[in-house]
C-alpha cells in the first residue's frame, strides 16, 4: 500500500531526526554529571535483610514528609514487618480493614517459616496476600517510585526484597461531559486527570488485546506516567518507533500538561500550526487509533495527543460522524468557509476598500463611501483596532469567572458594537466584519487551530493594508508553501490534497455516508487498508432485489 | 546560526523586491474617491471638448433611504455635475481633478453619453476611454441629441443618480444596448457602422404629471415642487431611437420605428412586443387591436450574388403570445388567430424595410453589419467590394421574411365581454415596446 512519495519523504524524516545518543530511558536517572549533583539518585541507598535498617534509610529519604505513614507489625504474630504508604494516594481503609488485619491473622506456621528464611517471599504473596496487584520490589530507587505513585511497600524483617501492593486511590473528579468538544449527539464522556481512568475508558471501547499500552515516565520531579497508546494491527511501525524515541528523548524536570509534550516532539516546532492534535474524547482517540494513528495519554491531564495529525483533522469534528451525513458535509463546507473567513475577511475588506474599489458593486460602495464619511482612521488602521479590541475581550471573556465575564461581553458588545459607531470612529462595515470573523473563529472545532488563524490574520491584514490584494496573495502563497513543508511524524500535513489521493477525499471536504468509508487514510492506516466489507450499503431485502457479486473482505 | 543567515539573505531580499516591483501601490481609502456614476462627451467651442461627470455624493445616497424613511421628504440629488473643458478629455479630467476635492474614480462608471456635435466630430475622441487603466470595456454608450451634459443633470426619479436609471432602462431590453466593447468592435469592422441607442428627454406630458400630483407620494412632491418653483414640466428620460454613425462620424437619426426595425435586422432582438391593428371582421363592427409578446426570435441573413445584384436575403422566425385582444376574438377560428400574425408578420416587416430604407437611401451606411455577414460567408466577393462597402450595400437588394408564429394565447382563450368596441381606444400606432 505505500504510495510512491513514502520513500524518499521517510528519508527525509529519519536525516532530520539525529541520534541522541545513549540516553536512558527514565528521565530519572539522569544524562551528565552536572545533573546528577542537581538531582540526586537513590543508587546509594540499598535494600538490606535488616528492616532496621531499611526503615531507617526511608526515614532519611523521607524525612520531613509529613504524608509518609509507617507502621510496623507483626505478621502472624511471629515475623515483624514494616508497611509505609503515603496518606492521601493510598487507599487508607484498604491498608487498614484488609491488609494489615489479613497479615496480622495470618498462620504462625507460614510465618516461623519465613523468619527461617526457608521460604521465599513470594509465598506471602501466594499464600495470605488479599490483593492481586502485587510487585517485588529488590531495589531502593524502585521501592520509593512505587510509594510515590501510591502504593503500599510492605518490608519483611530478614529479607533484602519488599513487596508493593498496589492500593493507589486518590481523590479525583468524576468523568464529566465533555468541555471544550461538546456535542449534541455522541458519548457524553470526558478524560479526566486520572491516567488509569482514561486508558480504561479507551479500553472499554476497544476490548481486543490488541490494543497495546506503553507506559513512559517522564520528568524528573513530576515523574508523570504517559502511556503510548495504538492498536498492534493498525498502526505504522515506523510512526510508533518514531513516537517512542522521540518521547525518550525528552529530559525535563516536570510535565504538567501534555502541551508539554506536544511541544518538544512537534516536527517542525517553529510553526505556528498545531502538528498534533488534542482532544479530551475518548471517543476521538478510539477513532483515532481505529485509523492506525498513536495515541499519547498523559498523567494528570485530560488532554489526550494524537499523532499523525493532518491538517483537515481540525476542520472535522467528532459530531461530523454522529450526524447524518448531508448534514456533516454541509457542516464541513460551513466549517471550511469559516477558516477562510476567519483568516482572510478583514484583510479582504481593507484590500477592496482601499485598493480595488472597482471590484465592488456601486451601491455598495457608495454603502460603504458613506458609511467611511468622517471615520478618523484609514481602514488598516480601523479594523486593526477593532480586531484588537475583539481578541482583548474574548480574552477577558475567558479569563475572568464566568459570572463577570458575562458583564464583560455586555459592555464590550455595547462599547465595540454601539458607542464606538455612534461616536463615529468606527464604520459600521467593520464592525459586521469583525464579528463575522469572530463568529468564524469560533465556528472552527478546533481551537488550537483558531488562534493559529487569528495570529495570521493580523499579519494577512497588515499585508492587505500596504499591498492590497497582492499582499494577500503575497501572504497566503507562504502560508501555502509553509503547509506544505510541514510533516506529522513523516506524514504531510497536507494530506490528501498534498500528495493527492482521490479516495482519502471521502472525509475530507465532506463526510461520506459510513458504508462508503471502506478504506483508512491512506497516509496512516495503510498497514490494513481495508477498514469494511465492501457493500454494506443497505438495500431492500436479498429476495427482492438480489446483488449479484458482491465480493466479502 | 551564520549559515542559517546567510541562506536566508536572498530570500529575505527577492521578498522585499516583491513589495517595490509589483504594480499597485496606491492606497485610496474608499471614503476619498469621488465615484463617477455617468460621463457625458460634449463638444465645447472652438475645438475643444466638454467633459462633464456625475460625481456621487455617497452622503446623500446612503442618507437618503435610511433617514428619509417614508416620512416622504424630498429626495436628495445624490451627485452633482461636473463639466470642464480642454482641448482632449485627458485634459479635461485634469480640469476636473483641479475641481473635486477627491480623486476620481473613473471604474464605477455606468454610461456614456455621446453628445451630438462631439458625435459628427468623430469617435477617436473615446481614445481616452479605451486606454486608461480605471475604465471598463463593458460601459453601455448612449447617443443624445443637443448636449450629453443635459442628461446627467436629469432630476432623480425612481433612482438617485442618473446612471442607475439610464442602466435600469437599458436592462429592461426594450431596445438594443451597446457597451464600448461593441461600439470598438463595430468602429473597427469594415462591414459594419456603429449605431448608438439614443437617450431622449421628455417632458413628461401634463395629464401625467396631475395624476403623480394627486397620487401624494415621494415623486408627486418632487414633482409639483419643481413644477411650482421653476414653471417647467419635469423632465424625464427615455432611450427610443438610434444616433447612425457613417464610418466613425454621426450620420444621421433613425426614429423609433427604424430603430426596431434596426435591431431585428442585426439580429439583437429576442423578447418584446408588438401591437397591430386588425380590419373590422364578422362579428366586429369597428377594427379591433391585438397585441403580442414574442421571444426567441431570431434573425439569419443569407447574402446572395445573382449576376450582379447582390441580395441578403433576411428571414426572421420567432414564437409569440398573445398579451392583449381589444377584438372578439374567437380562439376556434383559426382565420382569427392567422390574421393577427400575418398582422404582426406584416408590421415587423414595415420596421425592417423603414430601417432599411433609412440606412440606403438616407445614410449610405451599413449600419446593419451586413458587410461582416458577407465577409463570413463570401470573402472573395468580399475583398472585392469591401473598399466602397457602403456604396455597395446601398445598392443592395435587401429580402426580409418574417415568420413569427402565434402560438399562445395566455392565460385565457376569450376576450372578455361578449361584444366589444375596442377599435377607437389605442389610436393608431403599432408600436413595439
Amino acid at each position: 500500500m505505500p504510495g510512491p512519495y513514502r520513500k524518499p519523504l521517510r528519508a527525509a524524516f529519519f536525516r532530520r531526526q539525529q541520534p541522541s545518543g545513549q540516553q536512558d530511558r527514565k528521565g530519572r536517572s539522569g544524562g551528565g554529571k552536572a545533573q546528577k549533583m542537581l538531582y540526586p539518585t537513590l543508587e546509594e541507598y540499598r535494600l538490606t535483610a535488616e528492616l532496621k535498617l531499611n526503615l531507617e534509610q526511608l526515614h532519611v529519604i523521607f524525612a520531613k514528609c509529613c504524608d509518609v505513614v509507617h507502621r510496623d507489625f507483626y505478621l502472624g504474630q511471629v515475623l515483624k514487618v514494616g508497611i509505609i504508604y503515603i496518606d492521601g494516594l493510598a487507599d487508607k481503609k484498604l491498608v487498614e480493614d484488609t491488609l494489615v488485619r489479613t497479615l496480622q491473622q495470618g498462620s504462625p506456621q507460614l510465618a516461623r517459616e519465613l523468619a527461617d528464611r526457608s521460604r521465599d517471599v513470594t509465598t506471602v504473596m501466594e499464600k495470605i496476600m488479599p490483593m492481586t496487584d502485587v510487585a517485588v520490589v529488590d531495589n531502593m530507587a524502585s521501592l520509593v517510585k512505587h510509594l510515590l505513585e501510591g502504593d503500599t511497600v510492605l518490608l519483611l524483617e530478614g529479607y533484602n526484597k519488599a513487596l508493593a501492593l498496589s492500593t493507589r486511590s486518590w481523590e479525583h473528579r468524576a468523568i464529566e461531559e465533555p468541555v471544550a468538544e461538546s456535542v449534541v449527539r455522541g458519548p457524553r464522556e470526558s478524560f479526566i486527570e486520572s491516567l488509569r481512568a482514561n486508558t480504561a475508558l479507551i479500553r472499554r471501547r476497544l476490548k481486543t488485546p490488541s490494543l497495546k499500552m506503553e507506559t513512559i515516565c517522564l520528568g524528573r520531579y513530576t515523574m508523570t506516567n504517559v502511556v503510548i497508546t495504538y492498536l498492534e494491527d493498525l498502526v505504522d511501525p515506523m510512526v510508533l518507533r518514531e513516537v517512542r524515541r522521540r518521547l525518550e528523548r525528552i529530559q525535563i524536570d516536570g510535565i504538567l500538561e501534555s502541551a508539554y509534550i506536544e511541544e518538544l516532539i512537534e516536527d517542525n516546532p517553529s510553526s505556528p500550526f498545531p502538528q498534533i492534535d488534542h482532544t479530551e474524547r475518548p471517543d476521538k482517540v478510539v477513532a483515532a487509533l481505529l485509523e492506525g494513528r498513536v495515541g499519547i495519554l498523559v498523567d494528570n491531564t485530560p488532554f489526550a495527543l494524537i499523532v499523525p495529525t493532518l491538517f483537515i483533522q481540525f476542520i472535522q469534528s467528532c459530531e461530523d460522524y454522529y450526524e447524518r451525513y448531508y448534514l456533516s458535509s454541509f457542516l464541513r463546507l460551513a466549517r471550511f468557509a469559516a477558516l477562510n473567513i476567519a483568516l482572510l475577511l478583514p484583510a479582504a475588506y481593507v484590500a477592496v476598500s482601499t485598493f480595488h474599489q472597482e471590484m465592488l458593486p456601486t451601491n455598495l460602495l457608495i454603502r460603504l463611501a458613506s458609511q467611511r464619511e468622517g471615520i478618523p482612521f484609514p481602514a488598516v488602521i480601523e479594523a486593526l483596532i477593532m480586531e484588537l479590541s475583539f481578541e482583548l475581550l474574548r480574552e477577558a471573556g475567558v479569563r475572568l469567572p464566568r459570572q463577570v465575564g458575562q458583564a464583560v461581553s455586555i459592555v464590550g458588545a455595547l462599547v465595540i458594537g454601539e458607542a464606538a459607531v455612534s461616536a463615529g470612529l468606527v464604520s459600521p462595515a467593520m464592525v459586521i466584519v469583525v464579528a463575522l470573523t469572530g463568529i468564524s473563529s469560533f465556528a472552527l472545532p478546533s481551537f488550537a487551530m483558531a488562534i493559529t488563524l487569528r495570529l495570521l490574520r493580523f499579519i494577512i491584514l497588515i499585508l492587505a493594508g500596504t499591498l492590497g490584494f497582492y499582499g494577500i496573495m503575497l501572504g497566503l502563497l507562504v502560508i501555502l508553501v509553509h503547509l506544505n513543508t510541514l510533516r506529522s511524524f513523516g506524514v504531510p500535513y497536507l494530506a490528501p490534497v498534498t500528495p493527492w489521493n482521490f479516495s482519502d477525499f471521502k472525509d475530507v471536504l465532506v463526510r461520506t455516508p459510513r458504508w462508503a468509508m471502506n478504506s483508512r487514510p491512506s497516509q496512516i492506516g495503510y498497514r490494513d487498508p481495508v477498514r469494511q466489507g465492501a457493500g454494506l450499503k443497505p438495500t431492500p431485502p436479498a429476495s427482492s432485489n438480489p446483488r449479484p457479486g458482491e465480493g466479502k473482505s | 546560526m551564520i549559515s542559517w543567515f546567510r541562506r536566508a539573505l536572498p530570500f529575505f531580499f527577492l521578498f522585499l523586491g516583491t513589495f517595490f516591483l509589483a504594480g499597485c501601490w496606491s492606497r485610496h481609502e474608499i471614503e476619498d474617491l469621488a465615484i463617477i456614476s455617468a460621463v457625458a462627451l460634449d463638444a465645447a467651442p472652438g475645438d475643444r471638448v466638454r467633459l462633464s461627470v456625475y460625481v456621487i455624493i455617497p452622503r446623500a445616497v446612503a442618507g437618503g433611504p435610511s433617514m428619509g424613511g417614508g416620512g416622504g421628504g424630498e429626495p436628495a440629488r445624490a451627485g452633482e455635475v461636473i463639466s470642464t473643458t480642454g482641448s482632449d478629455f485627458i485634459q479635461a479630467a485634469r480640469r476636473l481633478e483641479e475641481m473635486v476635492p477627491r480623486r476620481l474614480l473613473w471604474s464605477q462608471n455606468r454610461v456614456l453619453i455621446l453628445g451630438e456635435e462631439l458625435a459628427g466630430r468623430g469617435l477617436s475622441y473615446l481614445d481616452f476611454f479605451t486606454r486608461g487603466r480605471q475604465m471598463r470595456l463593458t460601459t453601455p454608450v448612449l447617443i443624445t441629441r443637443g448636449e450629453g451634459r443635459k442628461v446627467l443633470e436629469l432630476p432623480p426619479g425612481v433612482e438617485l443618480t442618473t446612471g442607475t436609471i439610464l442602466t435600469g432602462i437599458l436592462r429592461n431590453r426594450t431596445t438594443f444596448k451597446i457597451e464600448l466593447k461593441d461600439l470598438l468592435v463595430m468602429w473597427e469592422a469594415p462591414g459594419d457602422n456603429p449605431v448608438l441607442p439614443q437617450v431622449v428627454m421628455t417632458p413628461t406630458p401634463e395629464l401625467e404629471s396631475k395624476e403623480v400630483k394627486s397620487g401624494g407620494d415621494t415623486g408627486g412632491q418632487e414633482g409639483s415642487q419643481k413644477g411650482g418653483e421653476e414653471k417647467k414640466p419635469p423632465e424625464a428620460v427615455a432611450i427610443r431611437g438610434a444616433g447612425a454613425f457613417r464610418d466613425d462620424r454621426l450620420a444621421g437619426w433613425l426614429d423609433e420605428e427604424e430603430a426596431k426595425g434596426l435591431i431585428w435586422l442585426r439580429g439583437e432582438v429576442e423578447e418584446g412586443v408588438i401591437t397591430v391593428e386588425l380590419p373590422a371582421r364578422g362579428g366586429d363592427k369597428d377594427d379591433g387591436q391585438a397585441s403580442v409578446i414574442f421571444h426567441r426570435a431570431g434573425t439569419q441573413v443569407k447574402p446572395m450574388i445573382e449576376g450582379n445584384r447582390l441580395i441578403f436575403n433576411v428571414e426572421i422566425g420567432g414564437k409569440c403570445e398573445l398579451a392583449e385582444a381589444l377584438m372578439n376574438l374567437d380562439p376556434d377560428r383559426p382565420e382569427d388567430l392567422l390574421a393577427i400574425q400575418e398582422a404582426v408578420n406584416r408590421a415587423v416587416e414595415e420596421r425592417v424595410l423603414a430601417a432599411v430604407r433609412k440606412a440606403q437611401q438616407e445614410l449610405q451606411a451599413d449600419i446593419f453589419g451586413l458587410g461582416e455577414v458577407l465577409h463570413r460567408s463570401k470573402p472573395r466577393y468580399w475583398h472585392q467590394v469591401q473598399e466602397h462597402w457602403n456604396e455597395e450595400f446601398s445598392r443592395a437588394q435587401i429580402q426580409v421574411k418574417i415568420n413569427l408564429q402565434l402560438t399562445r394565447l395566455g392565460m385565457t382563450n376569450r376576450t372578455s365581454g361578449k361584444s366589444r368596441e375596442a377599435g377607437g381606444k389605442g389610436a393608431s400606432q403599432g408600436s413595439t415596446r
